[in-house]
């Protein structure tokens, strides 16, 4: 039976990230994955590495030193992931939106990121695509795109030169235990043993918690996106509306005037181009269980808000619909942590849209975790622990209540 | 042209030097040397065992050809540097002629088969067929291959089209025709780990534009299958997704929005 | 929208499906991507074979013109130049309706009972020069020619001898090209000898064991090298040919257009005979998915006559759970059907495909159970 330092669960964006940084640490390291690497959620997500959609604090700061881990791989790594900083572009509908979103840009620009307002006339210089009545928006320099399972071919072919091994078309059928520790796995093809095992199976994660008894709340909340055939580019960079906070997050309470189907499915716009001269088209929240199927009202909605803020994109073909299945914590906030009493066991999962901009940050969090090290920020806030504290889990609940 | 586009014409080559004779062309094979600068270079000189070129001193002149000394065995054609040496015999059969000329590129083509036949100009000129190809140790790896092709092309024919040595299925062989994705970027993805048509399509893109995959599925679970001999189940096809044919935003759009009643007496 | 039958596709197995449906009282929309109902028999100027009963002998644009006829006396609804884009829960379709650019809109239908008859699409090949212009498919060059009245080239090559290779050379002379030579892989000729004979009569010469190598040709395609394949199907050097053409025309099979079945949610199986990748279906045509039915090549490559009969078979039953007829009706006509796809599935050339429908039947059978 083969051994290793430690085993990861999951070949996505973020297992094959928290695989590469503990190879680099000098770990020996497997990856087992259950079908083809980046055959999950990292296939079925947009593009982008962005701190404009985060809330200010921990969630932004994870996003912004992401980037910056990104900027660095790709100038290292041999493996081209189409890293492009391009910037990103927030749109706001009315006035009463862009007074939100003047009092977001300060709190975050006042913890030093890269975002200011602009008016509807830098809009229309910016973007002139973009429908001519918006008011105004908010610039972020930083913000980047990569192509997401490039990425995660990326983390595993560098980690490959580092000794990774990786186990693709195998599921983990058992966490090995030994002594109250976890020591290995069992896979469809074979068994490894390994002294640390991190589940990163995203929104599968709670199926491998639940083969050592732990209950992990993280939920599939599927998207839709609607991707172009190759055309002339409408946008330069990734815009959203700024309607997109209000469909993240339950707590932040705003009606958008919208029709009912837009309302009913969810929908904010984002767009973005890729380099293969594609624009995608999104997107919308549901919980649908695993359900990955595209379903009409949710595409027509998204087609009727395209259109809303880029008119000119009415006689573009939509050559494919796709979804992909988000891992939902919910607070928001990804899991990054050791699980208390549960020595060996380690879990980096429940990103929901922000594993691929934050899957640099979390490889590389995790191994500082692994190693014992201090990690270079406070994550606290990302224990596992947290869901076992009632009064915590308390307040999540009545802030989106409020 | 020489200078200016980098291949010689016809009328350069006879203006510059002695071509040989139309009735040296009619006793059989022939050196034809198209070297017309004068550069410092005299290994032809010294390959042929019956002197019948000849530079001099000093080294940069031109060279020679004797055509009644020639007996067109062809040792200089591997031996010019400049690969500009070509042995051509207009006696080879009734209709057909012979060019004689060093080829470097793999794969060698082989005897007896059909090759496009090129000019100096690289410009597709016909269908030649392979009778000999030459690659003996003293060649120092430089080919000569012997093309008939029909007798008024043999002044025109200078080599064949690169890669017709073959008919192995070229790497740069398009199948994926909307992403422009290639057989060997397939079999590179394959060898990286794709083992389905749709690690294949996340790894190169094939099956991403326009058609999605239509044509080029078939193709592309053909390839799986020479590579890994997988089976079908295994090799998969594209997963169905909406829409089955492009649709504009407008056309997505449209149509009227349903009634909430009208929904629910149908479910 | 809702209708109460909704047909897939207007060729001779959605027409059928929906004629019988409607002849027994049921209401049917047909859809079709096309301008005209009637899908390949328009294209079809040949007699086709069969049995005499079944108007054997008459030429397929006939029988397309007589389902036509029939549809509408029966009054089928028929949504021309229409394309199912999707299908979803509850057998909800988007349809792409109208011919402009700018009136083009996507409607959604829900159908009580669904019947898939799209057809099939032509295979590709690859080999050196596959994507020049002037490389096609035989059905598009038969489109071009039959529907189209433009000739694909003047002198053509034709690869593959099934009956579409066959056929295909045949009318292509009718319409005036050349059809310099026709090239199987295979050691023998795969289509009937009837037809081989027609072409041969005509000074084709058809090579066996032989493969396409490339296309060769700058802007077109302005001739093909084809050689001699061992029992490896790998080309013999030295046997090349070479021949000068404008076309190459490339009958290599059909495959099943089965998306549509696999976005509903159908069982699919892989079955070469039948062309790749199929929905399994029970006796009654209905797949997997209640309600949802299959017939024509989508279910496995046949011939229009096939497909007539399981899109009447698919009609029937269709009438039966809705209630039109009587389910000791319904067993007699459909008793009558099975019998005559036994007739047309029987011999030589029909066996194996008799046993790849009953290995469908049968892996239906085994899943649901």
């Amino acid at each position: 039976m083969k051994s290793y330092d430690a085993i990861v669960i999951g070949a996505g964006a973020i297992g094959s990230s928290v695989a590469y940084h503990l190879a680099k640490k000098g770990m020996k390291v497997a990856v087992v994955e259950r079908s083809d690497l980046a055959s999950g959620t990292s296939s079925g997500c947009d593009a982008s590495a962005l701190i404009c959609d985060k809330k200010p604090g921990i969630d932004t700061k994870l996003g912004y030193e992401s980037i910056q881990l990104y900027k660095k791989y790709a100038q290292e790594f041999s493996y081209d992931f189409e890293f492009h900083q391009r910037g990103s572009i927030y749109v706001c509908e009315s006035e009463e939106e862009l007074e939100v979103a003047r009092g977001y840009a300060a709190a975050e620009a006042a913890d030093g990121y890269p975002m200011r307002m602009m008016d509807s006339y830098e809009l229309k210089e910016a973007e002139p695509n973009l429908a001519q009545d918006l008011v105004g928006g908010i610039w972020t320099e930083c913000d980047s795109s990569v192509t997401p399972f490039r990425v995660a071919f990326g983390f595993i072919e560098e980690g490959k030169k580092l000794g990774l091994e990786v186990f693709p078309y195998e599921e983990v059928t058992e966490v090995k235990m030994d002594g109250g520790a976890v020591s290995g796995v069992v896979t469809t093809g074979r068994e490894l043993r390994g002294k640390y095992v991190v589940n990163c199976c995203g929104a599968w994660a709670p199926f491998v918690g639940k083969m050592v008894g732990l209950d992990i709340p993280i939920k599939p909340r599927k998207g839709q996106i609607l991707v172009t055939e190759k055309t002339d580019l409408l946008v330069k960079e990734k815009i959203q509306e700024f309607g997109y906070m209000l469909s993240k997050f339950e707590d932040v309470k705003y009606e958008r005037k919208v029709s009912r189907r837009v309302e009913e499915h969810n929908v904010a716009f984002v767009i973005e181009p890729t380099p293969a001269q594609n624009m995608i088209i999104g997107s919308n929240r549901s919980f649908d269980g695993y359900d990955k199927r595209n379903t009409p009202g949710a595409m027509k909605a998204l087609a009727e808000r395209a259109i809303r803020f880029i008119p000119k994109i009415k006689d573009v073909n939509i050559i494919r619909a796709y979804a992909g299945l988000r891992p939902y914590s919910i607070d928001h906030l990804p899991i990054v942590s050791a699980v208390e009493g549960l020595p060996g066991c380690f879990i980096a999962a429940g990103h929901e849209g922000d594993g691929i901009c934050m899957a640099p940050i979390t490889g590389y969090l995790m191994s500082q975790v692994i190693t014992g090290e201090t990690p270079m920020f406070d994550i606290d806030r990302l224990r596992f622990d947290r869901f076992r504290d009632e009064a915590y889990l308390k307040t999540v609940a009545e802030a989106y209540e409020s | 042209m020489l200078a200016q586009e980098g291949y010689l014409t016809i009328e350069e080559l006879k203006a510059a030097k002695d071509y040989p004779s139309q009735e040296r062309f009619g006793k059989g094979p022939v050196a034809v040397i198209e070297c017309i600068q004068e550069i410092p270079c005299n290994p032809c000189e010294m390959a042929c065992k019956f002197g019948a070129i000849e530079i001099g001193s000093p080294i940069t002149k031109l060279p020679r050809l004797d055509e009644e000394k020639c007996k067109g065995c062809g040792l200089c054609v591997p031996k010019c540097p400049g690969l500009a040496i070509f042995v051509i015999d207009k006696t080879y059969s009734e209709k057909e002629g012979t060019v004689s000329f060093p080829y470097e590129y793999l794969p060698l083509p082989e005897k007896g088969q059909c090759v496009e036949a090129v000019d100096r100009k690289g410009k597709s000129v016909c269908i030649g067929t392979v009778v000999d190809v030459k690659n003996i140790k003293s060649f120092d790896r430089t080919a000569v291959v012997t093309l008939a092709v029909p007798k008024e092309l043999t002044d025109q024919v200078r080599g064949i089209r690169r890669g017709s040595g073959s008919f192995e299925m070229d790497d740069d062989m398009l199948v994926c025709r909307c992403e422009e994705v290639t057989l060997g970027e397939i079999r590179e993805a394959i060898r990286q780990g794709a083992r389905d048509v749709t690690g294949v399509k996340r790894r190169t893109r094939a099956g991403m534009g326009l058609c999605q995959g239509r044509t080029c599925e078939r193709l592309v679970q053909q390839i799986l299958r020479q590579e890994l001999g997988g089976k079908p189940e295994e090799i998969g096809a594209n997963t169905a997704r909406p829409p089955l044919r492009p649709v504009t935003f407008a056309s997505l759009c449209g149509g009227e929005e349903e009634q909430e009643e009208e929904r629910n007496e149908i479910i | 929208m809702k209708r109460e039958v909704v047909v897939i596709g207007g060729g001779p197995a959605g027409l059928a499906a929906a004629i019988e449906a409607a002849g027994l009282g049921a209401r049917v929309l047909v859809i079709d991507a096309n301008a005209r109902a009637g899908g390949q028999l328009f294209k079809q100027i040949h007699k086709f074979f069969g049995s005499g009963a079944h108007r054997a002998g008459t030429r397929g644009i006939d029988i397309g013109t007589a389902l036509l006829e029939e549809a509408e006396k029966l009054q089928v609804e028929i949504w021309l130049d229409s394309v199912v884009v999707g299908i979803f829960d509850n057998k909800e379709l988007a349809i792409e309706v109208g011919q402009d650019s700018e009136n083009k809109e996507v409607r959604m239908v829900r159908a009580e009972k669904l019947i898939v008859a799209c057809g099939a699409s032509e295979n590709v090949v690859r080999f050196q020069g596959w994507t020049l212009p002037g490389v096609m498919g035989a059905g598009a060059a038969q489109t071009m020619i039959n529907v189209n009245r433009v000739l694909p080239g003047k002198r053509v090559l034709m690869i593959g001898s099934g009956n579409v290779g066959l056929i295909v050379s045949y009318q292509l002379m009718q319409a005036g090209a050349d059809v310099v030579a026709l090239v199987e892989a295979a050691p023998k000729i795969g289509g009937y000898a009837v037809h081989a004979s027609k072409i041969t009569r005509a000074g084709v010469p058809i090579y066996t064991r032989h493969t396409v190598l490339r296309a060769i040709g700058k802007e077109r395609v302005e001739g093909a090298i084809i050689a001699e394949v061992d029992e490896r199907w790998q080309p013999v050097p030295g046997t090349e040919k070479y021949f000068e053409v404008d076309a190459i025309a490339i009958a290599a099979g059909l495959k099943p257009l089965a998306e549509m079945t696999m976005m509903a949610g159908c069982e699919m199986y892989f079955d070469p005979v039948q062309g790749g990748w199929v929905p399994i279906h029970d006796r009654n045509m209905e797949s997997t998915c209640p309600g949802i039915y299959v017939a024509g090549d989508i279910t496995g490559i046949e011939e229009a006559n096939t497909a007539l009969e399981e899109g009447r078979l698919a009609g029937v039953a269709i009438a039966e759970k809705l209630g039109r007829i009587s389910p000791a009706a319904a067993e007699t006509t459909k008793a009558e059907i099975w019998e005559r796809l036994g007739g047309l599935r029987f011999g030589p050339h029909g066996e194996a495909r008799m046993l790849a429908k009953e290995r469908q039947i049968h892996c239906f059978e085994k899943r649901v159970r």
